[in-house]
């Protein structure tokens, strides 16, 4: 299963930077102890960088 | 007099005459796999591991399609997960990863790991079973698998559940420990397995919950996963919630706050939903008016112990609702 992931932008349309969004709609706190956040990590070591940045809500 | 004072060695070793059924003896959490918050049936991705039916229990199929699914146990264990699969199968994991601040309390010692197996047919069937490890503390990205026996098919029973153990030395490292069975040679086949145990010392004894109880069990799961639903409902199920945010009556965002049940081993990932079973999404309703599915949602701050959490709308609105699924696995 391959994800994408984007950072969603805060309510002042800033990018965030406490969260991950994947492509499954999946919040991921920026938390080096989080499995999927280490995922994330993984992923942009293998040179996949997060996509533009997307509005919140 | 202590109790070490009163053992031998070799009991102090095996963890001494401790009674058959305690909390706390078994370190597999949900061993009887009472505990199935994600699904209690569904048909895994290929080459794909993770948790998709009983709680702290990782599955992997290599080869045609699988399907896990919720059966009937043994031995006064009320339930078994069957994972059956199809022609070209060539392997199955089934995984449960312990942190490394629990593992400390087996490393380097004699412990023995036992199960209830039942394959419908036993033919070329093969058992590897044996600890493994991450490669950073906690981060299982990276493992080392480390085969400490294996289940022939000479020790299978078909159509019938057999309890099988292997006793040896778990592996001593700095990162955290998982125990592991891999299940070759299945084909097109039916295997079920439940009752888990981890259990310092060289006797297999009789199987009892890491929990104590089923409340206990369900505890330890949610340590690591969580949802909003009934324990019977999968999540995304189109189901009224019960999580509602009042506010005043608005056009613009309602703020939210979920409590977790229990502290997350770190913060957790979040998925919502809408009543609708909407992804991403959350149900905003006027009181008197109905409510509206499919509207904006965003997870907010987030923590061990809950998250906030955002509807936007462009109708009026006084309630909102939401599901969640929060996710600490490692």
């Amino acid at each position: 299963m391959t994800y994408t992931y984007s950072i969603p932008n805060d309510l002042e349309n800033q990018p965030r930077t406490d969260v991950v969004l994947r492509s499954d709609g999946a919040w991921i706190p920026t938390d080096p102890a989080n499995s999927d956040y280490q995922a994330y990590l993984a992923t942009l070591a293998a040179n996949s960088a997060p996509q533009a940045n997307s509005t919140e809500s | 007099m202590s109790r070490a004072q009163l053992t031998s060695t070799d009991q102090q070793n095996s963890g001494g005459a401790v009674p058959p059924v305690v909390g706390g003896k078994n370190f597999i959490a949900n061993g009887g796999m009472d505990i199935f918050q994600r699904s209690t049936s569904v048909t895994i991705p290929n080459t794909t591991p993770g948790y998709y039916a009983p709680d702290r229990f990782l599955f992997y199929s290599n080869g045609g399609s699988t399907t896990l699914s919720r059966v009937a146990g043994t031995a006064g264990i009320t339930y078994a997960t069957q994972v059956a699969t199809t022609t070209g199968n060539t392997q199955i994991n089934i995984e449960n990863r312990l942190e490394y601040q629990q593992a400390q309390l087996l490393m380097g010692k004699t412990v023995t790991f036992s199960f209830y197996v039942n394959a419908a047919t036993t033919s070329g069937v093969s058992i590897a079973v044996g600890d493994y490890y991450p490669s950073a503390l906690d981060n299982w990205a990276s493992v080392t698998f480390a085969q400490k026996g294996t289940v022939s098919a000479a020790q299978l029973s078909a159509g019938n559940w057999v309890r099988q153990s292997v006793t040896f030395t778990a592996d001593t490292n700095t990162t955290g420990l998982g125990f592991y069975l891999t299940i070759t040679g299945l084909g097109a086949n039916t295997l079920q397995i439940t009752g888990w145990q981890v259990e310092i010392g060289n006797v297999a004894t009789p199987f009892s919950r890491a929990g104590g109880t089923l409340q206990g069990e369900l505890a330890l799961c949610q340590r690591y996963y969580e949802k909003s639903y009934d324990l019977a409902t999968a999540p995304g199920t189109a189901v009224n919630s019960t999580f509602v945010t009042p506010s005043a009556t608005t056009t613009s965002y309602i703020y939210g706050f979920v409590p977790y049940k229990v502290t997350k081993r770190t913060t957790p990932t979040v998925l919502i939903w809408d009543n609708g079973g909407n992804a991403n999404a959350t149900t905003r309703g006027l009181l008197g008016s109905g409510n509206s599915n499919n509207q904006n949602g965003a997870v907010d701050d987030q923590s061990m112990t809950g998250f906030t959490w955002l509807s936007a709308g462009s109708s009026n609105a006084n309630i909102a609702f939401i599901h969640f699924t929060a996710s600490a696995e490692l």
